[in-house]
């Protein structure tokens, strides 16, 4: 009997042995996995959004803008990065980490400023315009026109009511002193850039 | 027992002339004192040879020969087995000697050998050669001829490829008999079987003189070309002296007997193998035993038998019942065939469609017991050493964990490059599809006018469409959904400047309790400030709902913010002297909702009044007909009423509700077919009734002042069911529902302009296609909208108006 259980604890001792060698290896594989689909990942955070036309690109950031500044959660530094990201997509793919960057800045200086408006409890800030239009489009570039459009800021009580209004059009206040903005086409795609 | 006395002779003749040295006969008589002559006894061989002549002595001493130094010096168990390889030796001997010669000259050669130890007679026989045996009177010819035997149908007598030399292999045939004096033997070839018959060769042998036999053989044999002959006769033993004082010769008296090799020229008396004195007699012999009865003659068995006996019937063997070799399946289970053979004329369909399947899987169920029968190849791999301890226990082999592991990488490592081939390959074809997408979008855009825009439209739409079915357009893969997201809110964004459309995201704030129930009605209290009544404030937290039922309508109320339906004011509930019946109508009058019912003495007014509901019966109204749909506005305190009667808008004043309405349009409208067509009605102080092709009647002061057209909808309507109106009488907008396209028409209300349709995304969880009440709560910033559609009661704000992509006319 006491060989019978010394041959078994001894069969099982070589086959865990083995049972733990190839679950290393196995989560070694496992693990090459992951990294790999991490590095995708993170390679993806780089996407050009971009637009199919060059009216496209600039009144899908405008919007884009006014739903960022608009964010509830703007306060948190994640959700800041994500709109930074977001917005930074819409740039030609070399100006894309400086504009990440930039606007990441913007969003902080906004996000703190409302904090501790002013005036009041809180600021709003929306960009408005009629219509966006082509001014001039070639091969590769592009003039887009955002007709009145216009910048205004807004500082809220506590109940939402506006207790201060100011608004100028938003060109003057980018310190743009052409009538359009200029885009640039990057692979059949049209960016927003600042080369113009 | 007294050894028999056996006399041999023989004889071969060729063409007549009588041989006197050859090598085709031998018998061997071993000396009495030698171990060969108690073990094996006397040797009698006879050679047939065929072939060529020149070659057959040759042959038959090589036969001869060799039979007796393998029957006397391979000391054999017994003398059977000693005749068989004497016989298989002379045969490989010949054959040998054979292969050294051309075809031509081989010579095979069928031969007789006999052996006699005390009284048994054992015979090894390769035909052609034949052999005539008498013993104890009754004949017996080996192998039995179709001459002696007419039913004896078997040729293989006259096969001579079973002779020594033709092959490596033979088979001699052996018999036995027991010889008594008087028995004869002769040994003969082939061709002396068709000379006699059974009684002249029983009587040849019937001789006691084997001279005598052998010359009654050759004078019958004289037509032949050549015979041999070998004849054997048994004697009683002869009584022998007291002392014998020296050996005596064996009692061979063949004529042309050869000395034997083993005895030697001069026989020399050796006194220790002389025999002791045997007394002649004894006083009380042992009884012989009987002879064997061996049946009736051979003659006679022959003239009885017609079938073929095997040559052992001649020792007196008794033929056992003959073997069936023939099929012996049976029907019965389990010998029976499972699917006998049938001619197909006797099968039916059935059994020649199954057939076929019963063969494959007859095939099959043999094909798996082959393999569970089959024994396993021994490889090193499947040695199991055995361990140590109850070593009768079967030790399995050790399982093959790497190999295992290693399969299984090698098959995920293909799964996984397959998949990734796939994915790869739909990736690049949603590609493709998001790219034709992108193009047919940015080309609306350029169109000419709103007529080409809207046909590139419905071209982008349709390419959408194909981008949405493509599997590899989801939220996992970034890359491509954000690209089909902005593909779409560019769609979205042509859609609302071209068709003036804006999607809608309406949040849910409740559905109906009863499963398959429709509200009809919404009631959205105004956002009023400065209230301080709690019960004012308790009806301003609520917004109110109908449902649809006719015969037991309930009023609910919903949290603003959404929440359980739960019934407000329902049938049954008894309100002063009145019980409730089913509710028709609900209105938000002043700061308080009110509701209607109709009941059988008429239509019944309720409205809350210190926390509780209290009722008055309208003025007149139990002559009102049945209307299909009872629409009921307020405005500035007073009740409109449309469809209690036809074509007409009675009035209640405020305060007043006891009292008899005043029909409030002109008697010179009310009978125009628009009118009385008209499917809801809204009052701003004007009274507008909408007609079911989006037409908007508008009176003021019981005239009709003017009509409100519909224009630049795109798709044209089809058919309207409710609107409301907002605004003050020279501004605000028309809502206007249209199930039927699932959309909310917001027109100007001044020109009929459309300002925008709303519409609800496919994939946002909600429909309008059952549309059925609209409130517009524009006492907020921005207008909210409170839809009914199905069983669910939806809040949105109002989006703003789409921009257009283009100059407008006249900006």
């Amino acid at each position: 009997m006491n060989r019978l259980y010394s041959s078994l604890v001894k069969t099982w001792r070589q086959s865990r042995r083995n049972g733990q060698r190839y679950v290393r290896i196995f989560c070694s594989l496992i693990g090459l996995f992951l990294l790999s689909s991490c590095g995708a990942a993170v390679l993806e955070e780089d996407i050009g959004l971009g637009g199919i036309t060059p009216e496209a690109v600039v009144e899908s950031f405008l919007e884009d803008l006014n739903a960022a500044l608009a964010e509830p959660d703007l306060g948190v530094a994640a959700v800041r990065q994500a709109w930074a990201n977001r917005l930074a997509s819409y740039f030609a793919p070399g100006e894309r980490a400086d504009q990440r960057l930039a606007l990441r800045e913007m969003l902080d200086g906004f996000a703190s400023a409302n904090a501790r408006p002013a005036r009041g409890q809180r600021a709003e800030l929306v960009i408005t315009y009629d219509r966006i239009r082509a001014l001039q489009t070639d091969e590769l570039t592009a003039q887009v026109e955002v007709v009145n459009a216009v910048i205004t800021v807004r500082w809220l009580d506590a109940n939402g009511e506006m207790l201060f209004e100011r608004s100028g059009a938003l060109l003057r206040l980018i310190g743009r002193e052409a009538r359009g903005l200029p885009v640039v086409r990057v692979e059949g795609r049209w960016y927003l850039t600042e080369a113009g | 027992m007294q050894p028999l006395e056996i006399q041999t002779g023989h004889r071969v003749v060729v063409a007549g002339t009588t041989l006197k040295n050859h090598a085709r006969a031998l018998v061997e008589t071993p000396a009495p004192h030698h171990p060969a002559a108690i073990t094996l006894g006397q040797l009698f061989v006879l050679c047939e040879p065929v072939g060529p002549v020149e070659r057959a002595e040759h042959a038959c001493r090589i036969v001869t020969r060799t039979i007796r130094q393998t029957f006397y010096e391979r000391n054999a168990a017994s003398t059977a087995s000693a005749l068989r390889l004497a016989v298989v030796a002379a045969n490989k001997a010949l054959y040998q000697d054979n292969m050294r010669c051309a075809p031509a000259q081989r010579v095979t050669v069928g031969v007789t050998a006999a052996a006699v130890l005390g009284a048994d007679l054992f015979i090894a026989q390769v035909q052609p050669t034949q052999l005539f045996l008498r013993v104890g009177g009754k004949l017996r010819v080996i192998p039995t001829h179709p001459a002696w035997d007419p039913a004896h149908m078997n040729a293989a007598h006259v096969v001579l490829t079973g002779a020594l030399g033709a092959s490596l292999f033979v088979e001699p045939e052996f018999f036995r008999a027991v010889l008594q004096p008087g028995d004869a033997m002769l040994v003969g070839s082939s061709g002396l079987v068709t000379l006699f018959d059974p009684s002249t060769m029983s009587a040849l042998l019937a001789q006691a003189d084997v001279a005598a036999i052998l010359d009654g053989a050759c004078e019958r044999a004289a037509s032949l070309p050549m015979v041999e002959l070998l004849a054997l006769t048994v004697d009683a033993p002869m009584p022998r002296p007291a002392v014998v004082t020296e050996p005596a010769p064996p009692r061979v008296t063949s004529q042309r007997h050869e000395p034997s090799p083993q005895r030697s020229p001069e026989p020399e008396t050796d006194p220790i193998f002389v025999l002791p004195a045997q007394p002649t007699l004894t006083p009380d012999p042992p009884p012989r035993p009987a002879p064997l009865n061996l049946g009736e003659p051979l003659a006679e068995r022959i003239a009885h038998r017609a079938a073929s006996l095997p040559p052992s019937s001649l020792l007196g063997e008794v033929p056992p019942p003959p073997i069936d070799l023939g099929d012996t399946f049976t029907d019965a289970r389990p010998y029976g065939l499972r699917h006998p053979i049938r001619p197909p004329s006797e099968m039916s369909w059935r059994a020649r469609l199954v057939w076929p399947w019963l063969a494959l899987a007859d095939l099959w169920q043999d094909w798996r017991r082959d393999r569970q029968l089959r024994r396993k190849a021994l490889t090193v791999g499947s040695y199991v050493p055995r361990g140590r301890g109850l070593t009768y226990r079967r030790t399995a082999p050790p399982f093959p964990w790497q190999l295992l592991l290693f399969t299984v990488l090698i098959v995920t490592g293909a799964v996984l490059y397959g998949f990734n081939l796939a994915q790869r390959n739909d990736i690049q074809l949603a590609l493709e599809y998001l790219t034709a997408a992108e193009e047919r979008v940015a080309v609306v855009r350029t169109m000419p006018d709103e007529t080409a825009a809207r046909e590139a439209l419905e071209s982008a739409q349709q390419a959408i469409a194909a981008v949405r079915a493509s599997p590899e357009i989801t939220t996992t893969n970034p890359s491509l959904w954000l690209r089909y997201s902005e593909l779409e809110r560019e769609y979205e964004r042509l859609l609302a400047a071209v068709n003036r459309v804006s999607f809608l995201e309406p949040v849910v704030l409740a559905s109906h309790p009863v499963p398959n129930g429709l509200f009809t009605t919404i009631v959205v209290p105004p956002v009023q400030s400065g209230v301080t009544d709690a019960e004012r404030l308790e009806a301003l937290r609520y917004i109110y709902a109908l449902d649809n039922d006719r015969d037991a309508a309930r009023l609910y109320r919903i949290p603003r913010e959404g929440g359980v339906a739960e019934p407000y004011l329902e049938p049954g509930l008894t309100v002063g002297a009145a019980v409730v019946s089913s509710l028709r109508a609900a209105l938000w009058r002043i700061d308080q909702v009110v509701a209607i019912d109709q009941a059988a003495n008429g239509f019944g007014y309720y409205f809350r009044q210190n926390g509780a509901w209290s009722y008055s019966k309208l003025g007149s109204s139990e002559i009102w007909s049945t209307p299909e749909r009872l629409d009921v506005e307020e405005y500035a305190g007073n009740l409109y009423i449309w469809g209690a009667q036809a074509g007409e808008v009675l009035k209640f004043s405020s305060g007043r509700y006891g009292d008899t309405p005043e029909f409030w349009l002109n008697p010179s409208v009310t009978r125009d077919a628009a009118v009385l067509s008209a499917v809801d009605m809204a009052v701003d102080g004007s009274i507008y009734l909408l007609q079911t092709n989006g037409v908007v009647l508008v009176f003021s002061f019981g005239q009709l002042v003017g009509q409100i057209t519909p224009s630049n909808v795109s798709p044209p309507i089809a058919e309207v069911t409710r609107f409301v109106i907002t605004g003050s009488p020279d501004s605000g907008f028309i809502f206007m529902l249209e199930p039927a396209n699932e959309r909310i028409l917001q027109l100007d209300k001044r020109t009929g302009a459309l300002i925008q349709q709303l519409r609800v995304r496919a994939d946002s969880g909600v429909s309008f296609n059952q549309l059925t009440a609209l409130s517009v709560d524009t006492s907020g910033a921005r207008p909210v909208l409170y839809i009914a559609s199905g069983s669910d009661i939806m809040r949105v704000e109002l989006p703003p108006p789409p921009r257009s992509f283009r100059e407008e006319a006249g900006s």
